[in-house]
């Protein structure tokens, strides 16, 4: 006769398990590593096709006070946990001793009669494990202790038998409720109408009804295996508890292994079992249980995917905006944003509001850079004029000024900053103020972690401002250069943020020149320019004009004879949300047209108008108009005699490099008399004193025969070009 | 249908199909073990199922909340539950189209787990779809059609014991599919 076989149980522990695990080393444990006890449970049975001999451990394995139902067909078996603090804790833990605690806890329950009244307890299990909390990775062990008795493996009487040749169906669907209280019972009577005895009368009932070969003791035992010829392996224990109580050897018992989750797989097994001989101290065990690779060593499991609240946010924020492709825009293409690198030109007030749009677009990518601040402040106070009648005060010489309070040290984030600029509060304005591009980048990342800031700091580089030539200021004005065209290289769009008209020549150029998508926002007080520059990036012709293809003159220094209140952010606060708003949803717009960045201009002529994208209408540059609360569409084509994007100037650094720049900072007029543009204005003006007309401005910046842009543009140029300014 | 409906038609369902059961803070669960079986599944592919039925008060209807995981405890991506999906929903061949692009992970409104969910913008259709056909147990029909999807069979005795009860379900449930075991059942959509 062959001997008794017995299938090891497979954990299978849920994710829920792990997070409740973790909450509890956070809340409850801590560094207390002391034994917890825990449940869990395993199915009587496997559905057919399954793996059986699982066993279960979830979320409410903690649940130890009102020990919670196992599903339907599983029983709930006590167990104990213990949580090391540290890796090496649970490689040094004392496992032996571990096991001997939970066989001593098995045989007591043996022995004192507890296993009778309580069958679960004879599958009481360990668990050892270690909780990495910054990784989510979790290191565990189980062990389901087997004892190892005297007599030794069980000999079958004779080949297993199906349940359901011995006894009709019928009667097992009957005995369903009365077997579902425990995994253990007896089973007496007639094989048409048998009775279900509670395993605690078992001493009772071999002593009134002692067991014989025909009527042997039969044991209904609540089997996780589905083989015909193999028991599960909690039965090992509930042989050696029989065992204990018996006193005649040779016993004949019937074990039925109930698997009523497929009935049929149900088997019967006869053997005889003898009295356990003295036991000194303990029984010896077995039941560590093996890894995936079937070796005696811990199992593992990474969890971060499900575990990590910084992957939840990620996926949730991917959800909401795959809502709006579901309802609104079926072609929304969200992997396109999401991929775009976006730098950030500027982190002042608008660079704080689209970084926040972007995010909200679910953008990753966002570089913010700042000027690099200044430690220390300029040595000299500039000289200040004060007017009688007149109460602003007037600053001669650079932007750096000593500090009124309401004023900024360059770069760094000032008292007046939080209010206006979403990204800091006043914690960042403390101690002289952090720098902003990294105040930012750190909010944006605190914010929502998924999200990839970066922080730059660098002095953009402008024309009418003077670099003194040879020194330690051309040095540093040629790594700027560098590490801006760098950074443009890097990225796939480029806002223009800062706050003077001039300093954003160079990133004009530069993302002409690499083909980069530009969107530029300026603010005056209460009117704005958002637009896009063209950008060819297989090096074509763009579609339409940068920022300064309506200019007839070079960008100069407007910092020069400026109020204070004309270089400082004196805009309405509503102004920047939404030119930033716009300035980002006219990007996505863009990134959604066929064309992309080479979209020609469009503009609706009226609202009902049906959009051709699925995004809607591209336009080039929005105008907009608190006063009147209106917004203007307008265009202009690429002007061949621009002094940023036109191809002899991109030419011109190709061939130059740097010292064509520094040629530009240092005397604008030259970009003039390189395009073109002075020539013009010579032609011009001697035609304007021929028809004895007055003098053309020189500024240039509001005159309406600027030959680049139509009528409209030119119009809607006056209102806001004061621009300048947000800090 | 509201909350109360909700628990009433629950209670009927899992009268009548003991593997679901009723949690007290007022949802459905099912533990469910999923072998591969549909064609493309990798033979051996074990997914252990953890499902549970939300009344949602903001969308006043069901919302299907699950939990699947490997044989080894890893819990499935959104990617590996949307695979696992479309592959039932070929092996069915019932449809519930769009929803389950929205399958995500969520935080589980009782547990505070993420699960995975569907989001139910899209069920009030379905069960207005449900209503107007004169289901009489809209949640049961909404239930069979969802199942179907995560691999679990509705046992062809509950079915029938709906089938009974209603015109709807009785005139859905009888197009089964030749493809499945005769005790089984699936609702191919409407």
């Amino acid at each position: 006769m062959s001997n008794l076989q017995f299938q090891p149980l497979s954990s299978c522990v849920d994710a829920s398990f792990w997070h409740k695990l973790t909450q509890m080393k956070l809340d409850v444990f801590k560094i207390n590593d002391a034994p917890v006890p825990i449940t869990g449970y395993f199915p009587a049975g496997a559905r057919q096709g399954l793996p059986a001999s699982r066993f279960f451990v979830d979320h409410d394995a903690f649940t130890t006070d009102v020990v919670p139902a196992a599903p339907l067909h599983h029983f709930r078996v006590p167990g104990t946990l213990v949580n090391t603090n540290t890796l090496a804790d649970f490689g040094s833990y004392d496992k032996d001793a571990m096991m001997s605690r939970n066989v001593a806890k098995i045989w007591e329950a043996i022995t004192s009669g507890q296993a009778l009244q309580n069958p679960s307890m004879l599958a009481a299990f360990s668990l050892l494990t270690f909780a990495d909390l910054k990784t989510y990775n979790f290191l565990y062990w189980f062990a389901f202790p087997a004892l190892l008795t005297s007599t030794g493996p069980q000999p079958l009487d004779q080949p297993a038998q199906p349940l359901l040749d011995l006894w009709p169906q019928e009667a097992w669907a009957a005995l369903t409720p009365a077997l579902a209280d425990s995994p253990v019972h007896i089973l007496a009577g007639p094989v048409d109408h048998p009775e279900v005895i509670p395993f605690a009368d078992l001493v009772k009932h071999t002593q009134a009804h002692p067991p014989t070969a025909d009527e042997p003791l039969t044991l209904v035992v609540a089997d996780p295996c589905e083989r015909p010829d193999v028991a599960g392996w909690p039965l090992r224990n509930v042989l050696a508890c029989v065992q204990h109580y018996l006193i005649t050897p040779e016993t004949p018992v019937r074990v039925i292994c109930y698997r009523p989750a497929h009935l049929p797989s149900s088997a019967v097994l006869r053997l005889r079992l003898s009295p356990l001989g003295h036991v000194e101290g303990l029984p010896k065990a077995v039941g560590w249980e093996r890894n995936d690779k079937g070796v005696l060593k811990p199992r593992k499991v990474d969890l971060q995917d499900s575990l990590d609240p910084k992957r939840l946010a990620e996926t949730s924020v991917d959800l909401n905006l795959k809502l709006m492709r579901w309802r609104v825009i079926p072609d929304l293409d969200l992997d396109r944003l999401k991929a775009t690198r976006c730098l950030l030109l500027g982190a002042g007030t608008l660079g704080c509001y689209v970084a926040r749009t972007l995010m909200a677009w679910g953008v990753r990518n966002i570089t913010l850079v700042d000027r690099t601040p200044s430690i220390h402040l300029p040595p000299a106070i500039p000289s200040i004029h004060l007017p009688p009648a007149i109460p602003s005060i007037h600053y001669h010489g650079p932007c750096l000024l000593q500090q009124p309070a309401h004023s900024t040290v360059m770069g760094h984030v000032s008292f007046s900053n939080p209010v206006r600029q979403p990204l800091f509060c006043f914690q960042d304005c403390l101690g002289g103020g952090r720098p902003k591009a990294q105040a930012a980048a750190e909010e944006l990342v605190r914010i929502f972690p998924g999200v990839h800031a970066r922080a730059e700091t660098l002095t953009i580089p402008m024309p009418g401002h003077a670099i003194k030539p040879g020194g330690a200021e051309e040095a540093q004005t040629r790594a700027d250069v560098e590490k801006l065209e760098k950074l443009i290289v890097e990225h796939d769009v480029v806002y223009l943020l800062m706050d003077t008209r001039e300093s954003r020549w160079l990133p004009s150029l530069l993302c002409a020149l690499h083909g980069r998508l530009v969107i530029n926002c300026a603010l005056g007080f209460d009117s704005f320019v958002v637009m896009r520059h063209g950008a060819a990036p297989d090096g074509g012709r763009p579609a339409v004009g940068c920022y300064y293809c309506n200019d007839v003159v070079a960008p100069r220094n407007s910092t020069t004879d400026r109020t204070l209140d004309q270089q400082c952010t004196v805009t309405r606060p509503g102004l920047a949300p939404i030119a930033s708003a716009l300035g980002v949803e006219l990007m996505a717009s863009v990134l959604h047209h066929p064309l992309g960045p080479m979209a020609p201009a469009e503009a609706p002529t009226s609202i009902t108008e049906q959009t051709t994208t699925p995004m809607g209408f591209v336009p080039h540059q929005i105008r907009g108009f608190l006063t009147h609360f209106q917004n203007v569409l307008v265009s202009c084509p690429p002007y061949p005699m621009c002094t940023a994007c036109s191809e002899v100037v991109k030419q011109q650094y190709r061939e130059r490099g740097f010292s064509f720049l520094l040629e530009a900072f240092n005397d604008p007029a030259s970009l003039e008399e390189l395009t073109g543009l002075g020539e013009m204005q010579r032609k011009m003006e001697h035609l304007a004193m021929a028809a004895g007309a007055p003098e053309l401005d020189a500024t240039g910046e509001e005159d309406e025969t600027a030959p680049a842009g139509p009528a409209a543009a030119a119009a809607a140029h006056e209102e806001a070009d004061e621009e300048f300014t947000m800090l | 249908m509201d909350q109360t409906a909700f628990r009433v038609q629950a209670l009927q369902i899992i009268e009548r199909w003991p593997e679901w059961r009723w949690i007290p803070e007022g949802y459905m669960q099912l533990r469910w073990t999923f072998a591969g079986k549909c064609q493309e599944a990798a033979s051996g592919d074990v997914v252990d199922e953890d499902v549970h039925i939300v009344w949602s008060q903001s969308y006043r209807v069901p919302v299907l909340y699950m939990h699947l995981s490997h044989s080894d405890g890893a819990s499935f991506t959104v990617e590996e539950a949307f695979d696992f999906v479309s592959r039932n929903q070929m092996a069915s061949s019932s449809s519930l189209g769009d929803p389950w692009s929205f399958l995500t992970k969520t935080e589980h409104p009782v547990l505070g787990v993420p699960f995975l969910h569907v989001h139910p913008c899209r069920t009030p259709d379905l069960m207005a779809l449900f209503a107007r056909e004169g289901s009489a147990a809209p949640l049961f029909t909404w239930l069979s059609l969802v199942m179907s999807l995560i691999g679990v069979r509705v046992p062809g005795a509950v079915a029938s014991a709906f089938v009974q009860e209603g015109p709807a379900a009785n005139g859905r449930s009888e197009e089964g599919d030749d493809g499945l075991p005769p005790d089984e059942l699936t609702f191919p959509a409407p």
